[in-house]
């Protein structure tokens, strides 16, 4: 019998609870699709790729999940508190009729483990599906070859997600008993025409609150964009603190202020259903102050995370091309660094780079090379050209910066090379040979925060002494560009020289730049080891002594490791974004049809009292749209501020354009929170036009 | 002159094997500063019967004429026009707003009427001075009586100037005290202003505020009673009479 009631309830229910529905479908399909990603093909290759990392990697997963599953455990129980609150007059006439609070709770029980069942299996079959869709994002994330493609179902994903929310289900039954028990018949049977109390705040407090608010708020966005690069860190966490509780505070005191504002003028609030819409609205947020902020800075972290991850991938592409100028560097130094670190021990090498390159076979891979010398300041010569001397009388300035980031020990030296070296280079990598004086020099570098005080010293002519001549900057700037193959632009500075005034002088170190034949990445991957392993082999045959360094740095090496890191951050911010936009949308969707519910009768008497359906779904509209779009206006308030920062960061190390990772980020959350906001919309529409 | 006419209006429940006949061919005519009552007991129709005057249900069969128009064939649009313009509404139950004031409440119904808003503060506060709720008028449902509920349930109706004012059980919900107060201030209404009413009520007291009371029984005029010359007190045991004999058994009353 109880079995057969719980069965016809849900069936009952199925159209009036769609949004709970909703919420456990999409619950449980997003846990699937964004756990299930272990099982990806190309995730796994990755993994593969480096072993150390990747457990660390899949463990930190495994508790990310664990993290987002209790998050939607939590969706699921105040879901279920809307559910229950609708059907307070139901088991009214059940306790009347004599049923015992105990065989309501197994009522909901069996309910819950309908329910519970039916999301599950509908939630999984939507998760696999899209998973399939998921796998092509992350074979493009990873950039691993399509044609690799699968259709893979994660068996353990599968148990794994039955396992978690299972518990949620549990917590939700227990919560459901509790209630049960708890509640008092007359409270059940008269929870529809209790009347509300409104409590009134004061005005003034209201204004004062809300100006102090607004000033606290301009005064944090006007610290942290203002010199975010000066901005220490206890500062920066004192202005986000800040800012959370002027957003506490001003959703406080907008939900009297607003009502003030808009009661001024008559002609506004005396007109068609806006005295009840403002009155609903103020007396709604009044009692979500709180979930409202909540809401307010999870969009906003949201927006933030989403942005700056969409933002570090988009970088990452520009970054490899200005700073891996060529395929690979084969760096051979002649001499070895000893235990202390600052001596430096000469060891001649009877053969360069390009020679062992020849030797040894590998030039079959390569297509074009070059190779140039580089000089450094040591102990055998008597150049003694630092940073200091570069930056001239903007030292101090540059050493001043308290932020803490790369940067360079200024009287340490730069490395030197000749001005046909630095044009042989230029020439290979495509960019402008430099013509100078003979006295005169110039610096390569890229790195973001030396060079505006590299330029300001070139502008203002420092002289430099190298090897008993002076020299005069030949341009009025850096030149930007590396010399070197790197992950990011770190190269603070290679000074550039005219070719005589290194005659006299060894080079310590040998780089040679070139390309691959291929142009596949698969096939520079490949070629890139054969080259590895052939060059080393030579070296250990001839030299079995030498200690030095004999290098191979690629492009494709550096590449696979910055994808791979950013893939897995662009996913995690892409998983928690995602998340985060669902249980924000989801949370207000439910209060918002639970408001919906308590104050059906409010719609009733409009309707009696004369109001025509349509004013009353515009005045619903109205309500659902800056319940909405409240937390969201402030959120991207917020966010215009938040972003500035990341750009900042995201600049130093790359001079990618974040727009486009802004507006990714703008279309993904009016897709998800524009689609709450309708369903939202046309649910509660349906249930105050619901006849008694 | 005749406001309301009634003709032979007829209304059913139910399907062809269980039909219940809520309004089994009712007629009558109401006139312009009437205060009508119409008594039963419950389930004989009354309220039924007032559905179907303010358009909330339609006729299964019959006319009702207002203002000479036919309202039983009004489309949606002109329905809700209808009501909206015509028509006040007092319930049992008040219905008014939890989250807006009195004042608020009351201009509800004249800012649904698309009234222009410096229109509506002297509207609203003569008609709370009408009903003797000025000083509530700042004043949120849940910190007023029954009875100022009711008043200002009362205030709203009547706030638009509507033809007529339909009043289903409005002493249902209030003590005696508030009961009377708010019966002799629609009986000043209907006296002063010549507002139409029209109240279904179970309450014989509360009827004998009416000049007239029409009685229903399974569906059906019963009978009817004018007040005349007669003062409250006659008229109540009038309608005393006519109640016993409504709930007695026919033969009883033979």
């Amino acid at each position: 019998m109880l079995f057969k009631l719980s069965v016809r309830n849900i069936r009952k229910s199925i159209k009036d609870y769609a949004i709970y529905f909703f919420t456990l479908i999409v619950s449980v399909a997003i846990f699937y699709l964004f756990s299930s990603i272990e099982d990806q093909e190309a995730f796994r290759k990755y993994i593969s790729t480096d072993p150390l990392s990747g457990r660390t990697i899949k463990s930190f997963l495994k508790g990310l999940s664990i993290f987002i599953a209790a998050l939607l455990g939590l969706l699921i129980v105040y879901a279920n508190r809307f559910l229950m609150k609708r059907r307070h007059k139901e088991f009214a006439i059940y306790l009347m009729l004599g049923m015992g609070k105990r065989k309501i709770s197994v009522i909901l029980f069996l309910e819950t483990l309908l329910i519970g069942l039916g999301s599950l299996v509908v939630g999984l079959i939507v998760g696999v599906g899209l998973s399939q869709f998921m796998s092509a994002l992350v074979a493009d994330l990873f950039e691993a070859d399509l044609n690799a493609y699968k259709f893979v179902i994660s068996n353990s994903t599968i148990a794994r997600t039955i396992l978690y929310f299972g518990v949620s289900y549990l917590v939700v039954m227990l919560f459901n008993g509790i209630i049960i028990t708890k509640c008092k018949l007359i409270n059940l049977m008269q929870s529809a025409r209790r009347s509300e109390k409104i409590s009134q705040k004061n005005p003034w407090l209201c204004v004062g609150v809300f100006i102090a608010a607004v000033c606290a708020l301009a005064w944090s966005y006007h610290k942290v964009t203002h010199n975010t690069l000066m901005l220490r860190k206890d500062e920066l966490l004192f202005c986000i603190g800040l800012g959370a509780v002027s957003t506490l505070l001003l959703f406080w005191s907008v939900s009297g202020l607003m009502l003030r504002a808009v009661m001024s003028v008559r002609g506004l609030y005396y007109k068609g259903l806006n005295t009840f819409t403002f009155r609903q609205i103020s007396s709604k947020i009044n009692t979500a102050v709180i979930s409202m902020t909540i809401i307010c800075l999870t969009l906003f972290i949201t927006v933030c995370t989403l942005s700056a991850s969409f933002a570090y991938r988009g970088a990452l592409n520009k970054t490899l091309r200005e700073c891996c100028p060529a395929d690979i560097e084969f760096t051979m130094s002649n001499y070895e660094r000893l235990k202390n670190k600052d001596k430096l021990e000469f060891q001649p090498i009877k053969e360069k780079p390009d020679e062992i390159i020849r030797l040894s076979g590998a030039d079959k891979y390569l297509r074009k090379t070059e190779m140039i010398s580089v000089y450094f300041e040591t102990k055998t010569n008597d150049t003694q050209v630092t940073y200091t001397d570069i930056l001239g009388k903007y030292n101090t300035e540059y050493n001043s910066q308290p932020y803490e980031r790369i940067q360079v020990e200024t009287n340490s030296s730069p490395r030197i090379c000749s001005l046909s070296d630095y044009n042989k280079l230029a020439e290979l990598f495509g960019s402008e040979k430099l013509n100078m004086e003979k006295d005169e020099y110039f610096i390569v570098a890229d790195e973001r925060s030396i060079c505006p005080f590299l330029d300001k010293a070139a502008a203002s002519g420092t002289e430099l002494t190298f090897n008993g001549r002076k020299l005069k900057p030949a341009f009025d700037k850096h030149i930007h560009g590396t010399m070197e193959l790197f992950e990011a632009p770190i190269n603070c500075g290679v000074l550039i020289v005219d070719d005589n005034l290194l005659t006299d002088m060894m080079p310590i170190m040998f780089d040679l730049f070139g390309y691959f034949n291929s142009s596949s990445k698969d096939e520079m991957r490949e070629q890139n080891k054969q080259l590895d392993a052939v060059v080393n082999k030579w070296v250990s045959q001839n030299y079995p002594d030498y200690k030095g360094e004999a290098y191979v740095e690629s492009k494709v090496k550096i590449s696979d490791n910055l994808i791979g890191e950013s893939a897995m951050m662009t996913f995690i911010g892409l998983y928690l974004g995602l998340i985060f936009i669902i249980i924000c949308a989801a949370v207000i969707a439910l209060k918002q049809l639970s408001d919906c519910t308590d104050s059906t009768g409010s719609y009733e008497i409009l309707r009696k009292i004369g109001a025509e359906e349509n004013s009353i779904s515009r005045s619903l509209f109205t309500q659902t749209a800056v319940f909405f779009f409240l937390p969201l206006l402030i959120a991207v308030v917020h966010s215009i501020f938040g972003l500035k920062i990341c750009t900042t960061i995201i600049r130093t190390f790359s001079s990618y354009n974040i727009v486009s990772s802004i507006l990714l980020t703008a279309g993904i959350i009016i897709l998800i929170y524009g689609g709450y906001f309708i369903l939202t919309y046309f649910c509660g529409r349906s249930i105050i036009r619901r006849k008694k | 002159m005749e406001l309301l006419t009634i003709k032979n209006i007829e209304k059913y429940y139910g399907n062809r094997s269980n039909l219940t006949k809520a309004i089994d061919d009712i007629s009558f005519k109401v006139s312009s500063g009437e205060f009508v009552a119409i008594m039963g007991a419950s389930g004989s129709g009354k309220t039924t019967l007032l559905n179907c005057i303010s358009t909330i249900d339609r006729v299964t069969a019959g006319n009702i004429f207002f203002e000479g128009t036919d309202v039983t064939h009004l489309k949606n649009k002109q329905l809700n026009a209808f009501r909206r313009d015509k028509l006040g509404f007092i319930f049992q139950d008040f219905n008014l707003l939890d989250t807006l004031t009195a004042y608020e409440n009351i201009s509800l119904a004249l800012t649904i009427q698309k009234r222009p808003a410096r229109e509506i503060d002297s509207a609203v506060r003569k008609v709370a001075e009408q009903l003797g709720i000025t000083d509530v008028l700042d004043k949120y449902p849940y910190q007023m009586s029954g009875g100022q509920k009711q008043r200002v349930a009362s205030a709203r109706a009547i706030v638009t100037e509507p033809s007529l004012v339909l009043a289903d059980e409005p002493t249902g919900a209030l003590d005696s005290k508030s009961a009377k107060l708010l019966l002799e201030r629609m009986s000043y209404l209907n006296r002063e202003l010549g507002a139409t009413i029209m109240m279904v009520t179970h309450d014989s007291f509360t009827a004998s505020y009416t000049s007239r009371v029409i009685f229903i029984k399974d569906g059906k005029i019963f009978s009817e009673l004018s007040r005349g010359d007669n003062s409250r007190k006659q008229f109540f045991d009038r309608i005393i009479d006519v109640v016993t004999l409504l709930g007695g058994d026919v033969s009883d009353a033979l």
